[in-house]
């Protein structure tokens, strides 16, 4: 749940844990709040290959993923003068690159995933954009009601995140399957934390 | 001699991990405010370098050693292959370093910086990745709860040592190196030492004979040759977007960056853990044919991590 927090939070973030030099971060960290949760993907379908051992398939998309990288740098970074003129966007072009190459070869890694285990390649993106609808939603109407209320930058955060917090965990009760869950795992958790607290009383109860 | 449980060894590691996450933190707010914009920005610009450099010089053997020392219970060979070629690693970097100095392109190789921090940064990069590599020799042993232990105490005597300068308003670029260099020195030493203990050292190393290694040093050219490509454009795909972000913006763009992509990635800490778990299921439903399963634990994985870290 880092990046809804961190993109919202950004500038609070900045003023609480660093000082005023660093201001001019506080765009390029809402652009990076976006590459955790597809690097993340890259990483656990990287692992998949690894797994299914198609090592081979796996070099070859992450090669071109390199070989994009490296053109992508240049125009996003690359000056406006240059003789082959980039975009100049300095620490944000560096940002919006690795979100875009994150995005683009997650997909492809997840489309010859969904390929191999023969699942509809539509479904992922589904279920990545709902998520991504849902939480940024609840994100963004959280932060507009508390920016709306004076408070200091630390009560912004903590404010901002326990009603996060609050409104996942509801939205997960009412709909486990936006957490890849089902019912019955939230069930079977739910019984287990019942049991162990009422173990812990029980056995307070025993000692007094 | 028995190992530790696969739940301890998990156990353990993701304490160390949570831990971990303190300290990402810490590194991330304390240490750009101590150091300044300008420093901090020098430092993650030549790290990054350096594990870009020192990656390709790898060719994939780290995987290679990893693989072979988890299947043999004995590989004083591959020990003895993989290690050596960490210190010829070292070697390699230094001359890379002093030969940019010498043929006057360290402006253009490592823009904007001070070649006594070049040297510096070079050799804890190498030492970090060399620390590294004893912690995972460690794991593959199943000794995960003393090597992580011993990981473990190197962080806390790093962050409470970054804590206590900063709190002292003495620490900078210089301290905070020695403060990494220290660190890494403490995991090697208690590792050696570990490993050396005559019980272990008849459990793990069997007697060295060069003559033998022909074996060893096929296995690990059979391994990495389809590697030696995908680690060549790695090197490039990792050193540009930071060279050329330091060549054409400077170091306080560069810092405005390494900043961001800490804050960012500091909760993918915890992946770690979760990635090792699914690549063991997955390989395991794979090896009894259970495909219904391989696609239920991925799609599971697959919602559930990308949930998480939104």
């Amino acid at each position: 749940m880092m990046s809804v927090v961190i993109f919202c939070q950004a500038e609070n973030l900045v003023e609480i844990f660093l000082n005023k030099s660093f201001s001019d971060s506080i765009g390029v960290l809402r652009v990076m709040a976006i590459y955790p949760p597809f690097i993340t993907l890259n990483t656990l379908n990287g692992t998949f290959f690894y797994a299914t051992e198609q090592v081979k398939l796996y070099r070859n998309i992450s090669i071109v993923g390199m070989i994009t990288n490296i053109f992508f740098s240049y125009v996003f970074i690359a000056p406006k003068d240059y003789i082959v003129p980039g975009l100049g966007l300095h620490a944000y072009g560096t940002a919006i690159n690795y979100i875009f190459n994150a995005v683009l070869f997650t997909t492809i890694q997840t489309f010859f995933i969904s390929k191999y285990l023969k699942l509809r390649f539509e479904y992922f993106i589904y279920k990545q954009s709902k998520v991504l609808l849902v939480l940024s939603s609840i994100g963004a109407v959280i932060y507009f009601s508390v920016s709306a209320i004076a408070m200091s930058h630390i009560a912004h955060i903590f404010i901002f995140v326990i009603m996060y917090l609050v409104l996942i965990g509801i939205s997960v009760l009412i709909r486990p399957d936006l957490a890849g869950v089902e019912r019955k795992d939230l069930n079977r958790y739910g019984s287990s934390l019942r049991r162990a607290t009422a173990d812990v009383f029980r056995s307070r109860k025993q000692n007094m | 001699m028995k190992t530790d449980s696969v739940e301890k060894r998990y156990v353990v590691t993701l304490f160390v991990n949570v831990f971990k996450l303190v300290l990402g933190v810490a590194n991330s707010t304390i240490v750009p405010k101590s150091l300044g914009i300008v420093d901090f920005g020098n430092y993650q610009f030549l790290l990054r370098s350096f594990t870009s450099i020192r990656g390709f010089f790898n060719l994939g053997l780290s995987a290679a050693f990893l693989t072979y020392s988890s299947k043999n219970i004995k590989s004083s060979k591959a020990f003895v292959l993989f290690f050596g070629w960490n210190i010829v690693q070292l070697l390699v970097i230094l001359i890379i370093a002093v030969g940019s100095f010498i043929l006057k392109l360290d402006n253009l190789i490592f823009p904007d910086q001070t070649k006594i921090y070049i040297i510096l940064i070079a050799v804890l990069e190498w030492l970090n990745y060399f620390s590294l590599n004893l912690i995972q020799f460690g794991e593959t042993k199943a000794e995960s709860v003393y090597v992580q232990k011993i990981n473990f105490c190197s962080n806390i005597a790093k962050l409470f040592t970054t804590v206590f300068l900063f709190y002292r308003h003495i620490l900078d670029l210089d301290s905070f190196i020695m403060i990494n260099y220290l660190g890494s020195l403490l995991i090697v030493l208690f590792i050696a030492i570990y490993f050396s203990k005559k019980d272990r050292k008849e459990k793990y190393f069997e007697e060295f004979k060069f003559n033998e290694l022909k074996e060893t040093l096929r296995y690990f050219v059979t391994y990495c040759s389809p590697l030696v490509i995908y680690e060549l454009f790695g090197f490039f795909s990792n050193y540009f977007d930071r060279w050329l972000l330091q060549i054409t913006s400077g170091s306080v763009q560069q810092a405005y960056f390494s900043l961001s992509y800490q804050w960012a990635t500091i909760s993918m800490i915890f992946t770690t853990s979760v990635v090792n778990i699914f690549w063991r299921e997955i390989s395991y439903s794979i090896g009894v044919s259970d495909f219904v399963r391989v696609e239920n634990i991925y799609k599971k994985s697959f919602r559930t991590l990308f949930f998480s870290q939104v």
